[in-house]
């Protein structure tokens, strides 16, 4: 099929470059209510995503459209050219600013993606997980299980660029969503976690369920906190999306559509009293969600330094952005990687303090930077005591927040992200 | 191979199952649409990735087994049928009864005034333009824009021992949005709309971008407000979400079988005031949640959840109706043929009451009107709730003052916030230009509204 693909290409005159991202999945899927099976999937998808590029001139003004379409397996040659012409008539229309793939350039892998248990034996895989999961929480006191899912996914990849790159490889994917309960009655509670990795070490089913059953203990008895202005500690969960107002910000695309509050050379925080942010993109962190050899443009990636010691270094910028700015072309964002403190966790403690792991939802707004969230699990350090907390709200906005902020010395590694695992911010308002 | 000519395969494949299964079905599901997007300074035309495949689901007694494939030739169908069937015990008998339903045989469609497809790419191109122009020049403070249109054509076909329905559903969407700055100051703002038909619905008012972009110069040098709890007015939009996050997930009946939902103990009890009444419906015209049978084969109907006050009904799927033995609502849905079924809402609102916008202003002696809603979380267990949005502005003895505040976060317990609903507007509006996930995951489309609704809320 792809090779019919590319000769259909091929016929094209008029496509400067394109690019082919082949991929077969195979998915086996686990849903179980208590400890019991409620439903078993297999999946089997082949698709084929082609993006055309068109170079065109216009009264001595350069510019390059583009489209994307899908095919599907079954699609027949006529109906093939018909799309791609389809796809050229569009591209024609869409003119922006010259950009261009990037030329190929080899890269030996140098990142881990695929757990091979789940490339080679899928289904011992998932009732292996199966087992680890019930047993796991058998170990609890006082936790059922109300429910869980288990996807396990292999993709078969194949990256072809009109430029001369053809790479093939597969990664895995483990989605488990979990949810726990405890308590009886009117202090009944549940957490609930959904998570994304690519190896089964990483996504380390017993730590999973043992720090899930200890937050959903601590739901039964949990208190509002109280309202004010605090110190506060971030960890897990809500970690998770805390960046990612970074990486909108250092992006070429906000530059481009001057949504950035960043300037290049410049402090990202005013008069900062704290630890300096070190944030860069990390294509070969092992079993990082983001990892990999190539961008969409097939540019090689590498590790990018962003934000060094709180100053803004380098623009993110792929090939459509970098040449729209006329900036060096680094490649699509990767892994976030921030760098530890010197500081642990138990240095970080004050008395009074609130640490925060997860919220009903917690994303950062990519423009403003303003963040707010319903806390679910915290818990609030006093007289050296941690008492559980859950209910009210924090918020704030990131670049205030990151005035005053210390990171921990413990580290952790989740989905795309790797960095320190607690960080501490001051005043900031809690309402309960 | 159109996913309508294989109604007479599937139908076999069905009867093939069932010669071990308890219970069989498919589903076969097609998506295809075009999207054009403009920005200040660029122009993108984007095909939907054409998802379309056929699941085969057969159930054994005891749990439900489902085979997923994108190669539509027959051969890969029988093949895929043939591994399901292997999968499935013989002699499976089961206390569980699943009835097919009365025999029907029915093709439904959207109507289009004017077909997206029939219109000429550069018209669409022009015209989305013409709005991101018009969002430039509506302020000074208008740094960028973004206008995204286009269609969303899904086609659906259902079949069990006894029913084959195929419906076509199409839809057109209109985003848009606009970052203002002032010095440091940067803001965003956005709307749209999501309404099934076609190219008809590619317009949007002027006073309407106007007043968004106006409402997004008031916010942009605006705080936060000093948390605490106020009297609010929320906006059609607000009361919508809230519908959806307070009783929507709440009574999505797949989730009492994990005895993850608090509403599963409250049914026939009050959970609102008096005055409250909700609903979801498929059958509701014209909205970005609406369809003619669900992804399990279930026709589209009312399903009123709080009635007078009173939580009345869940929303099954037919997993959960049949293990709790309630009766089906239409609300089993796939995010596409490659996802499972869940309980999922549709299009979900508040009915009308009978107060005034006006009333409401001045009625409240200190308090907020709240609009433009970024999204909202649910907390089926512990019935918390979270809603967000970008707009708030003050009100002071019955009238607006020029104090406005962003961004919003109302939290709270449910019951609680319905309970404390003392009026109720007489326009409804629906807003259908998001998507609801299950937990994070499994997409569907959806719409929410309601009308003005005044309360008591606590806010940050």
């Amino acid at each position: 099929m792809k090779n019919k693909i590319i000769q259909v290409l091929k016929k094209f005159d008029e496509i400067s470059d394109w690019t082919l991202k082949v991929n077969h999945k195979v998915k086996k899927e686990l849903y179980l209510i208590f400890s019991q099976p409620e439903s078993i999937r297999e999946i089997d998808i082949e698709n084929y995503q082609v993006t055309i590029f068109i170079n065109q001139d216009q009264e001595r003004q350069l510019f390059t459209g583009s489209a994307s379409i899908s095919i599907l397996p079954d699609t027949r040659s006529d109906e093939i050219e018909n799309k791609i012409s389809e796809a050229v008539f569009a591209a024609k229309l869409a003119l922006n600013p010259r950009y261009s793939i990037a030329e190929y350039t080899q890269k030996k892998l140098s990142y881990e993606v695929c757990d091979p248990d789940i490339l080679h034996n899928l289904d011992q895989t998932l009732e292996n997980i199966q087992e680890t999961l019930i047993k796991a929480i058998d170990r609890e006191p006082d936790i059922k299980m109300a429910s869980a899912e288990i996807m396990l996914t292999t993709n078969n990849r194949n990256f072809i660029t009109s430029k001369g790159l053809n790479e093939s490889y597969c990664d895995s994917e483990i989605l488990f969503e979990l949810v726990l309960l405890s308590g009886v009655g009117e202090t009944e509670s549940e957490t609930f976690t959904l998570r994304e990795e690519r190896f089964l070490d990483i996504l380390n089913i017993e730590d999973i369920v043992r720090q899930y059953a200890d937050y959903t203990r601590d739901n039964v008895t949990a208190i509002l906190p109280e309202t004010g202005q605090y110190s506060i500690i971030l960890t897990e969960e809500s970690l998770d999306e805390f960046f990612y107002y970074y990486a909108y910000q250092v992006s070429a695309e906000a530059l481009f559509n001057q949504s950035s509050r960043f300037e290049i050379g410049k402090a990202v925080v005013d008069s900062p009293r704290g630890e300096l942010l070190n944030l860069a993109y990390d294509p070969s962190l092992k079993g990082g969600l983001k990892s990999g050899n190539y961008d969409q443009y097939g540019l090689p990636l590498e590790r990018i330094d962003i934000i060094e010691n709180g100053v803004f270094k380098t623009v993110q910028a792929d090939n459509r952005y970098g040449s729209y700015l006329n900036i060096p072309i680094n490649g699509s964002a990767t892994n976030i990687v921030v760098a530890p403190g010197e500081k642990s966790f138990q240095d970080l403690l004050e008395d009074n303090c609130y640490i925060f792991s997860r919220f009903s939802s917690f994303d950062p707004d990519p423009v403003t930077g303003a963040f707010s969230g319903e806390v679910r699990n915290g818990l609030h350090y006093r007289n050296q005591q941690f008492i559980p907390i859950k209910g009210g709200s924090v918020t704030g906005v990131i670049d205030q927040a990151m005035q005053e902020v210390w990171f921990s010395s413990e580290t952790t590694q989740k989905r795309n992200y790797f960095g320190p695992k607690y960080i501490k911010f001051s005043n900031i308002d809690v309402t309960g | 191979m159109e996913i309508k000519s294989l109604k007479d395969l599937l139908k076999k494949q069905v009867l093939r199952l069932e010669q071990k299964a308890l219970y069989a079905s498919a589903f076969a599901g097609s998506k295809q649409g075009r999207q054009v997007s403009v920005t200040t300074s660029e122009k993108n035309v984007h095909f939907l990735p054409p998802s379309k495949g056929v699941t085969l689901t057969a159930f054994d007694g005891h749990y439900f087994h489902e085979k997923s494939i994108n190669n539509l030739t027959e051969a890969s169908i029988v093949t895929a049928t043939e591994s399901l069937l292997a999968e499935i015990p013989e002699n499976s008998s089961s206390e569980i009864d699943i009835e097919p339903g009365p025999v029907i045989d029915e093709d439904f469609l959207i109507h289009m005034d004017i077909n997206p497809s029939r219109v000429e790419l550069s018209e669409i191109i022009q015209k989305t333009g013409q709005i991101k122009d018009q969002l430039m020049s509506s302020g000074s403070r208008v740094s960028y824009a973004v206008v995204r249109a286009g269609n969303e054509q899904n086609c659906e076909l259902f079949v069990n021992r006894n029913k084959t329905l195929y419906q076509e559903l199409n839809r057109w969407d209109l985003f848009y949005l606009t970052i203002l700055k002032e010095g440091s100051h940067t803001n965003r703002i956005f709307s749209g709309k999501a309404l099934q038909g076609g190219f008809e619905h590619m317009q949007v008012a002027e006073n309407d971008i106007h007043k968004m972009v106006s409402d997004g110069e008031k916010i942009l040098n605006a705080g936060r407000i000093k948390p605490g709890y106020y009297d609010c007015i929320f906006s059609p939009d607000m009361s919508g979400v809230f519908a959806h996050e307070a009783f929507g997930h709440g009574t999505e009946t797949d989730m009492y079988l994990k005895q993850r939902a608090k509403g599963q103990e409250y049914m026939g009890k009050p959970v609102a005031a008096p005055m409250v009444n909700m609903i979801d419906s498929p059958a509701y015209p014209g909205q970005s949640g609406s369809f003619f049978f669900d992804h399990e084969g279930q026709l589209a109907a009312d399903t009123q959840i709080i009635k007078n006050g009173i939580l009345t009904s869940g929303m099954t799927d037919l997993n959960s109706a049949v293990r709790l033995k309630y009766d089906r609502t239409p609300n089993g849905r796939r995010e596409n043929y490659a996802h499972k079924t869940y309980a999922r809402m549709t299009n979900t609102y508040f009915s009308a009451g009978k107060d005034t916008l006006a009333e409401m202003i001045e009625s409240i002696e200190s308090g907020l009107y709240i609009d433009y809603m970024t999204s909202g979380m649910e907390d089926p267990k512990g019935w918390g709730i979270q809603l967000e949005a970008l707009y708030a502005r003050e009100i002071k003895d019955g009238k607006f003052t020029d104090n406005y505040f962003t961004p919003i976060i109302v939290t709270g317990y449910v019951p609680e916030l319905l309970k404390s609903i003392t009026k109720i507007g007489s326009d409804i509006k629906m807003h259908g230009t998001g998507y609801c996930g299950k937990g994070w995951k499994e997409w569907v489309k959806v719409s929410t509204g309601g009308p003005h609704l005044k309360l008591k809320a606590r806010l940050a």
